[in-house]
């Protein structure tokens, strides 16, 4: 129990560090050029940072329209319904879902799955791009996956099997644990590891720092049936420059890191 | 894809039938002996539920989706075999959440393709006997239970299943959701399922679900599933 409260109190001010984020996340957020929002009573859909067909061929431009436009909007669109007679939606969403237990109960279902989808895809549009790049070995993050997994490849081995074994609907996940150490994991549906160990067990609530969607929406317009050929795509679009930003912002929150 | 060349594709599948794995028997005397499973025919064409649903899925369905069900689940069966023969326990149950995957959805994809029907082989057409009586006495109407059936699919949070089912015990109807490929099993006996995962409907209706849970009615097989009333 008092573990689960660390995990939790930890992520809690991770995701509230977001509001007032480190100096590496905001020259990001400094670059990005979308406008604020600024109706803090709702959710709104977040713009993507890149065009609808930029990640072909990948991800193709249908799905990520429709993924876009259609999933993630009704996300949205369902969470603010439960939550109108509530000022939840005040909130972040990563400090809503890091929040579930302060949710009333008869409203703890809707959020967590409707909030979680919105958490979940807010965080899939910034962790792809266009403009992929290796990521550096010797880098914080390089280093990090060598110490947790003996190499980057068995990493994507590892990420590759999970992303996989999902069966039914979800998502594969790398992220930081309590004790900053990097691990591959996998949550059904909409549930995220933001969510804390108290929803999603110790062994799968951390910070993420890659994420892949695998609900069928996500690829089967493309891929059909073969997800394998999905998720070797998506190592073409992964955005590791804001994935070391998210590692680095973990890292920065763990008093005694291991490494 | 026009239905023409669907139709053709009746040769195909005889030669896949033909193609089919037989089921083999053991010669060890202690080992169990199990069949393999394999891709059951459609008793109609492709295109033949269109326009409730298109024949591209239902080819993808049949042929990509149940046949892989089919193949990991004669794995499964391989490797629980295995295990219980070695006398690992341990290793048998860790296979339960495959077993109950492709098991499940195989069988959940037989059940499902059986109680679809084109419109000329009766499908849509309500039921009339005692499958009727028993929906009438537990929902009130035909319409009502169709609209419990849709709230239960729209329900769904990821990917599952809706089965109006039989409670083996009374014989009362219910409706209920299962999650992922779980099987009607236990205390209930499977009537009617319809498959709410996306890649039952994706490439028609995208996301728009609503749609599909509302004309897929029009090529349900009511027969089948009065025949699965005990």
């Amino acid at each position: 129990m008092q573990f689960a409260n660390l995990t939790l109190g930890w992520i809690l001010s991770l995701a509230q560090s977001r509001l007032g984020v480190g100096p590496l996340v905001q020259s990001k957020l400094d670059a990005n050029t979308s406008p604020p929002p600024t109706d803090t009573t709702a959710y709104t859909l977040p713009p993507l940072d890149y065009s609808y067909a930029a990640l072909e061929p990948h991800f193709d431009e249908e799905t990520m329209r429709i993924h876009h436009t259609k999933h993630h909007q009704t996300y949205i669109t369902n969470l603010n319904a439960a939550l109108q007679d509530t000022s939840f939606a005040s909130l972040h969403i990563d400090d809503l879902v890091a929040r579930l237990s302060e949710v009333p109960a008869e409203l703890k279902g809707k959020v967590r799955n409707q909030g979680g989808g919105h958490a979940n895809h807010s965080f899939f549009w910034k962790n792809l791009t266009p403009n992929a790049t290796a990521l550096a070995e010797g880098s914080p993050l390089h280093k990090g996956i060598e110490h947790a997994f003996g190499s980057f490849e068995v990493f994507q081995q590892t990420f590759e099997k999970a992303a996989t074994s999902v069966f039914g609907s979800g998502w594969a996940w790398l992220v930081v644990q309590e004790d900053g150490e990097l691990k591959v994991v996998t949550t059904l549906n909409q549930f995220s590891p933001l969510m804390g160990a108290g929803v999603v067990g110790n062994g799968v609530a951390g910070f993420p720092v890659i994420g892949l969607d695998v609900w069928e929406h996500a690829y089967y317009l493309k891929y059909r049936n073969v997800r394998p050929e999905y998720i070797k795509a998506y190592w073409h679009v992964v955005n590791w420059d804001f994935a070391s930003d998210r590692y680095m912002e973990a890292r920065s929150s763990i008093a005694h890191p291991e490494l | 894809m026009s239905t023409s060349m669907l139709r053709n594709n009746i040769a195909l599948r005889a030669a896949l039938r033909t193609a089919a794995p037989q089921a083999t028997k053991a010669f060890s005397t202690t080992a169990p002996t199990r069949a393999l499973a394999t891709l059951p025919d459609l008793p109609y064409d492709y295109g033949a539920l269109e326009p409730a649903i298109s024949g591209r899925i239902m080819e993808l369905h049949h042929t990509k989706h149940h046949q892989t069900y089919v193949t990991n689940y004669n794995t499964v069966q391989s490797q629980i075999t295995d295990a219980l023969s070695a006398g690992d326990t341990a290793a048998a149950i860790a296979l339960q959440p495959a077993l109950t995957f492709h098991g499940g959805g195989n069988l959940n994809h037989t059940l499902f393709f059986e109680n679809l029907a084109p419109k000329n082989q009766g499908g849509g057409q309500p039921p009339s006997g005692p499958l009727a009586k028993s929906i009438e006495t537990h929902y009130g109407s035909f319409e009502k239970m169709k609209t419990q059936f849709v709230a239960a699919l729209a329900g769904i949070q990821g990917s599952g299943w809706a089965w109006l089912v039989q409670d083996n015990e009374t014989g009362a109807l219910g409706i209920r959701q299962y999650a992922n490929q779980d099987p009607v099993v236990g205390k209930f006996s499977p009537l009617l399922g319809i498959d709410a995962w996306e890649h039952a409907y994706y490439l028609q209706y995208e996301n728009r679900k609503a749609e599909y849970f509302k004309e897929i009615w029009g090529v349900i097989n009511w027969k089948v599933a009065e025949a699965r009333m005990k």
